[in-house]
């Protein structure tokens, strides 16, 4: 079943084209990517998905209803770009009243809050104001405020942007045991690793669709070349096919290295080529 | 859709205590300061002005200039997006915004009043008249606050131009005396100015005038006007 599916959407701003004949799907229990260079219409599109943009033509449903629907937005986590929790409030009053919101009933916020409280090692932040937390902690929150109302799906609009690496890491964690667990989601990034690190299948966006295919797929279609590297005297060979790369390998008395070009070298290339 | 309402507000109004010291200062010592120096130069006629014109320019920075910086900073902070993909409507948070500052202000105005009946001996002579003007000047900055906070796309712009027009109704219109001691033709100018209504409610409230009413009406042609500004800013988003 999809969670997701957009059926040939356009976005447009006047004369400028956002989004442009997109069609893309997330299945249940899935983490998709969207990937692309900042203005490649990748938050357009999460809008349009979450509601709170429609699209100029084109159809979006989400867990099989519009968008816009209120009910659907009910089992929704949506962390959206650059947002950050109330500063005025407490970790625990972000969270407390994201649930109230979503139409969950006190017992059920105490319950799962705490929960997330411990998972999310935010406990001993439970009573300090959002605006004393540093970047991490405060997109930990957010993330304690997307899953309150435990959500079919989560959306997450660059949810690592701005992070120091530390963060960014425990920001993974956090993904990759809600993946273990089932968890739908969507995310939005321009960091080539996150994409890899977390996604089961990537879109690469500039306005419209580029590519489409889990991380291995793409590795695939579009490495046509690999990089030798000769320990013996350092130098670095980029040889085409393979059997151009047994002829190197047989030259090389020594140690050496063999690598695939990375998913971040072949979307510069494929973003190339689009420009 | 109520519940999730009056949990927008509680929370809107847990978020004030930040403010608090300037909440404070605005509500305490900004009024005695204005009803000071004011109140001892103008002649004892006059003195009901002066409480009046302290409301008004109280509604009009506390009102006004608070629901329209906090509606640009909760959109700059990305909360619109937040509460948008919560299921609630954007008029409705804008709204709740509005009317956490709006109720704030409310109980803040006694203090003013006392403060009046206690340093200008200002009584009150209709306190239904008061109310219908304060609730209706209330619901006007509020709305204008609203379609300035949700008009003005930066941020930066929109803290200048509330400040600016806040005082510029404030302090160019006839908000501290009379209308009538503006020469004409610049008497009707004042009547495209907002405050005006409110603080001549106020006064005819203060002296027990029904005229208090029809001031009070114009200020909730004025909300609605507003009202009619912020809906269309919105749908253009």
């Amino acid at each position: 079943m999809y969670v997701i599916e957009v059926n040939n959407v356009w976005k447009a701003y006047g004369k400028i084209i956002a989004n442009e004949d997109i069609t893309m799907r997330v299945k249940e229990g899935e983490i998709v990517a969207l990937l692309g260079p900042n203005g490649a219409g990748k938050t357009t599109l999460v809008k349009q998905i979450y509601g709170e943009l429609t699209p100029t033509k084109g159809e979006i449903r989400v867990l099989g209803k519009k968008p816009t629907d209120r009910h659907v937005k009910k089992f929704l986590g949506v962390i959206p770009q650059e947002c950050e929790p109330y500063g005025d409030l407490t970790v625990w009053d972000n969270i407390y009243y994201m649930g109230r919101l979503k139409g969950a009933s006190k017992d059920e916020i105490k319950k799962r809050g705490e929960e997330l409280l411990e998972r999310l090692d935010l406990r001993s932040k439970r009573n300090t104001l959002a605006r004393d937390l540093s970047g991490g902690l405060k997109r930990r929150t957010l993330i304690a405020m997307a899953l309150i109302n435990n959500p079919k799906l989560l959306i997450l609009d660059e949810p690592t942007t701005g992070l120091d690496p530390e963060a960014r890491r425990e920001v993974w964690e956090i993904l990759l045991n809600m993946r273990k667990e089932g968890q739908s989601m969507l995310l939005t990034t321009h960091y080539l690793d996150e994409a890899e690190r977390l996604a089961d299948k990537i879109y690469f966006l500039s306005r419209k669709i580029i590519v489409e295919g889990t991380p291995t797929q793409i590795k695939e279609k579009f490495a046509d070349w690999y990089e030798v590297i000769d320990y013996t005297n350092g130098k670095v060979y980029k040889v085409k096919g393979e059997e151009e790369l047994k002829k190197i390998i047989m030259t090389i008395n020594g140690k050496f290295e063999v690598r695939m070009p990375s998913l971040e070298e072949i979307y510069l290339q494929v973003m190339k080529d689009v420009e | 859709m109520l519940s999730e309402f009056l949990n927008l507000i509680v929370m809107q109004l847990k978020m004030i205590r930040a403010y608090l010291p300037v909440f404070l200062f605005f509500s305490i010592l900004f009024p005695i300061g204005f009803m000071l120096v004011f109140g001892y130069i103008s002649i004892r006629s006059l003195t009901p002005f002066i409480v009046a014109g302290t409301i008004t320019f109280y509604v009009s920075i506390g009102v006004l200039t608070s629901v329209a910086q906090s509606l640009a900073f909760e959109r700059n902070a990305g909360r619109f997006s937040l509460m948008i993909a919560t299921g609630i409507p954007r008029e409705f948070y804008a709204i709740s915004i509005a009317l956490s500052n709006g109720i704030a202000t409310l109980i803040m105005i006694p203090i003013i009043l006392v403060l009046g009946s206690y340093l200008l001996h200002v009584e009150i002579k209709s306190i239904p008249f008061l109310l219908i003007a304060l609730v209706s000047s209330l619901f006007m900055a509020s709305m204008l606050g609203m379609a300035l906070g949700l008009g003005i796309r930066n941020i930066y712009t929109v803290n200048q131009y509330s400040t600016i027009i806040s005082f510029v109704l404030s302090f160019f219109a006839p908000v501290y005396f009379p209308v009538a001691f503006i020469p004409l033709p610049f008497r009707y100018l004042t009547y495209i100015e907002p405050t005006t209504y409110v603080s001549q409610a106020l006064y005819y409230a203060f002296i027990g005038n029904p005229l208090s009413l029809l001031w009070s009406l114009g200020i909730i042609i004025f909300g609605f006007i507003f009202v009619i500004l912020s809906r269309y800013v919105i749908r253009r988003q």
